[in-house]
């Protein structure tokens, strides 16, 4: 084989996909090449299907990205002509702990000032609109623009979409080296042939460090295993389909390895979704480990936390575990959204841990914005590759 | 058969037409054994008039008096002088098809002896209907002996005297009438629909009768039999609608495997009921889609 | 007996336990270009239900064995995930070993 295209897309996952997506509206050539014989193969098939507003601190440079991403869903199935199952239903974000009382009212003040919507309800009120959550629960927020989607046929309508654009997808296709001349791009050699080629998109989530070893550069990603399970379909919740532990926002997500509670240990978060099929999505782990199994510990960690928040799941069953790689950046816990310096034509999208699937149409536009236009529609310097300062 | 060739049989009689095989049909069969033969004591008759691929009767016999040979949709050939009348082949016969009579039993009664697989079975001493070829009343009987012996393979062979002059007509019994009373070794009213006799699992002995509720009304099942049991027997074989078109499921699978048959039970939804063993009370509903949730939360 | 099985792709339900029509599987092979039983699995819903494709993956395997020109024993099992079979998730939680 032998190709010459505007940009090569490294990796088919919901990020890769979108990248493609928004490159080939603007006009782009795009080829993506993708290490397995599937598009959505590794972590973009394998989440909970969530998009939420509220995920992180309002402090967060992401939050603005969160706002529009949701926008861009909006009307996203419409445009892609796929129905990638995109709904808001709405957030509830709480905790057992009496004690946080004061500080889920500080988040939700928050969150009010940066112009999101929320509101502050007590555990009692909470308990009379969904009978099923736990008595335990103390207060939590509940936000009305967060959504939920079908990750498996976002990701494919974006491949899809992008496809009817002119976009190549290589698939079982593994990229061995990228040509540089002059600190210039000009190539990249896969396993089935050479692809010529400007800009590259390094698009391949926990696996971005072995393309930035590439072209010599370090980039501080790592994996994070991260482990789900789902239940048989039970009647619908009154209320809320997608609730979260409110100790995600407070703790971060990264896993305290040295800690004695085997959930830091773990990095167990609670959130959980219920499918428009009546399954409960029960997550999530966030693990200092590369390996995809399935743990015990972890499932028994991710039950006895669903559990606490929602008893009515003790005699639900369990039907299907399973886990895979989020790609984290262990510095700062930011997305890298970015050129690089050196070598003209890198470009990096990756590092959004849990929020891949939710933040793909945004980085996609951004990641286009930045390649065509050279300017981008939102602030993306916290994401810049240059504050590592450390191109080895 | 094709459809022509089926009309034309509305004037014909004998095996194939009617599934009753005429005396011609009989005297040609070479299973069938000689007046001459009969008058010398017990002996088999076989009645298998038709050639289908089948050969246990020849296995069966220990003094190798049946053939059938190659290909095995040969008739069974009788050796009346080898066969002894010792009835072994009668359980054999999956089409049962082979009988054991001896005229010689008494001055005036014959012995015929037949597979019988009906519940209950008969008792000795009993009396009975001896019933011809075609099921209908020929003459009265008494039960001799009734054999159901672990090599028999779950199908006992009844042995009736009767008078002489219709051994060979005679082939089964008659029934008992239903509407017997109910008794420890018989059936209950609603067990009709039940099997108690099976090839693998063997004599059922009906356990003691519980009560559950199916969709409010009251439904009697048996102790330690899968919910899905009591229902078929009860004639309930809707268990479910699914969510999104709303369309009857049943047993399908019936090994827990295949989720149709799942109902509400005890206010849990999705129990599967072919899997699941009855108990006194149990409180089953019909399952709209996923059914509701019931304030469940136990305090531990 | 009438005629060999005529197509009724629209009607027949080839995953019981989520209503997927052979129709739902076969438009999406052909629109995606699937390979796998997964795949399809992971677009169409069939397999994802309470039985988690033990009735319906090895038909979903012929279908897509016609589809593809392949053979149906290539395509078969899918991807395999604990547990076997259906856990509570109070066993789950209750489970003893939680030593790493």
């Amino acid at each position: 084989m032998n190709k010459n295209t505007d940009v090569v897309v490294m990796g088919a996952g919901v990020i890769g996909c979108a990248v493609a997506y928004y490159l080939a509206k603007k006009g782009c050539r795009v080829i993506v090449i993708e290490k397995k014989e599937r598009v959505c193969a590794e972590a973009s098939g394998a989440n909970l299907g969530g998009v939420p507003l509220t995920l992180l601190e309002p402090s967060s440079p992401t939050l603005e990205m969160h706002k529009e991403t949701l926008k861009l869903f909006d009307n996203l199935s419409e445009e892609t002509g796929y129905d990638m199952e995109f709904q808001r239903v709405g957030l509830l974000t709480c905790t057992l702990d009496e004690g946080q009382h004061s500080a889920m009212e500080k988040l939700a003040q928050g969150f009010q000032q940066k112009g999101i919507d929320v509101k502050l309800i007590e555990g009692d009120e909470i308990r009379k609109c969904e009978p099923g959550l736990s008595d335990k629960i103390a207060v939590g927020i509940e936000e009305e623009e967060t959504g939920i989607l079908n990750p498996f046929k976002t990701t494919h309508g974006l491949a899809r979409a992008a496809k009817k654009l002119g976009t190549e997808f290589l698939l079982a296709t593994e990229a061995r080296t990228i040509e540089v001349d002059k600190d210039k791009i000009t190539a990249v050699v896969t396993d089935k042939g050479r692809i010529g080629t400007e800009f590259v998109v390094n698009a391949a989530g926990a696996w971005t460090p072995e393309i930035g070893k590439m072209v010599g550069l370090n980039i501080p990603i790592e994996p994070i295993k991260g482990q789900a399970m789902v239940t048989e379909p039970v009647a619908p919740n009154q209320r809320w389909r997608y609730i979260m532990d409110a100790a995600y926002i407070s703790h971060g997500s990264a896993p305290d390895e040295d800690s004695e509670d085997i959930n830091m240990r773990l990095g167990i978060t609670g959130g959980w979704i219920q499918e428009n099929t009546g399954g409960w999505t029960i997550g999530s782990s966030h693990e200092a480990n590369s390996s995809k199994a399935v743990t015990m510990p972890t499932a028994s960690c991710l039950a006895r936390k669903a559990i606490e928040f929602m008893p009515r799941l003790k005699g639900v069953h369990c039907i299907r575990a399973w886990a895979n790689l989020r790609p984290y950046c262990y510095v700062d816990d930011l997305p890298i959204i970015s050129k690089v310096d050196s070598p003209s034509g890198f470009v990096i999208a990756t590092g959004h841990l849990g929020a891949g699937v939710t933040l793909a149409p945004i980085t996609g536009k951004l990641i286009a914005e930045l390649i065509i236009d050279n300017k981008t529609s939102l602030p993306i310097d916290a994401f810049s590759f240059s504050r590592f300062n450390n191109q080895a | 058969m094709d459809t022509n060739k089926r009309l034309l049989l509305w004037e014909s009689k004998g095996c194939a037409a009617e599934g009753i095989p005429t005396p011609e049909e009989l005297k040609k069969t070479p299973g069938f054994c000689s007046l001459e033969r009969l008058q010398k004591g017990s002996v088999a008759v076989i009645e298998c008039t038709q050639e289908i691929p089948c050969n246990p009767c020849e296995a069966a016999c220990h003094q190798g008096a049946i053939k059938v040979g190659s290909p095995i949709t040969n008739l069974p050939v009788l050796d009346v002088d080898k066969c002894t009348g010792c009835g072994l082949c009668i359980s054999s016969c999956p089409g049962m098809a082979i009988f054991v009579v001896d005229v010689t039993y008494s001055d005036d009664k014959a012995l015929v002896l037949f597979p019988y697989e009906y519940l209950p079975l008969p008792g000795a001493g009993d009396k009975v209907a001896a019933t011809g070829r075609e099921g209908k009343k020929v003459c009265e009987g008494e039960v001799i002996r009734v054999l159901d012996k672990p090599r028999q393979g779950h199908t006992p062979v009844v042995s009736i005297a009767i008078p002489k002059e219709f051994a060979l007509q005679v082939r089964s019994i008659a029934r008992k009438e239903a509407g017997a009373p109910a008794t420890k070794d018989n059936l209950g009213s609603e067990d009709k629909r039940r099997i108690l006799t099976h090839p693998i699992l063997s004599q059922q002995e009906p356990q003691k009768e519980v009560a559950i509720t199916v969709d409010n009304k009251k439904v009697m099942a048996r102790k330690g039999e899968m919910i899905i049991a009591a229902l078929l027997s009860a004639g309930i074989r809707v268990n479910r609608f699914t969510a999104k078109y709303n369309q009857p499921r049943g047993l399908f699978c019936g090994i827990g495997q295949c989720t149709d048959c799942m109902m509400t039970v005890n206010g849990t939804a999705n129990v599967r009921t072919c899997v699941t063993p009855v108990e006194e009370g149990m409180a089953i509903e019909t399952q709209y889609g996923h059914g509701k949730w019931v304030e469940k939360i136990e305090k531990k | 007996m009438g005629n060999k099985t005529e197509k009724n792709e629209k009607n027949n339900i080839i995953c019981r336990c989520e209503e997927i029509t052979e129709q739902e599987i076969r438009d999406a092979i052909r629109e995606f270009d699937l390979k796998t039983v997964d795949d399809v699995k992971r677009l169409t819903r069939a397999g994802m239900g309470l039985c988690q494709g033990r009735t319906c993956a090895r038909l979903t395997a012929r279908i897509l064995a016609e589809e593809t020109k392949r053979k149906a024993s290539e395509l078969y099992p899918p991807s395999r995930r604990p547990p076997t079979r259906p856990v509570e998730i109070e066993s789950l939680a209750r489970a003893e070993e939680i030593e790493n």
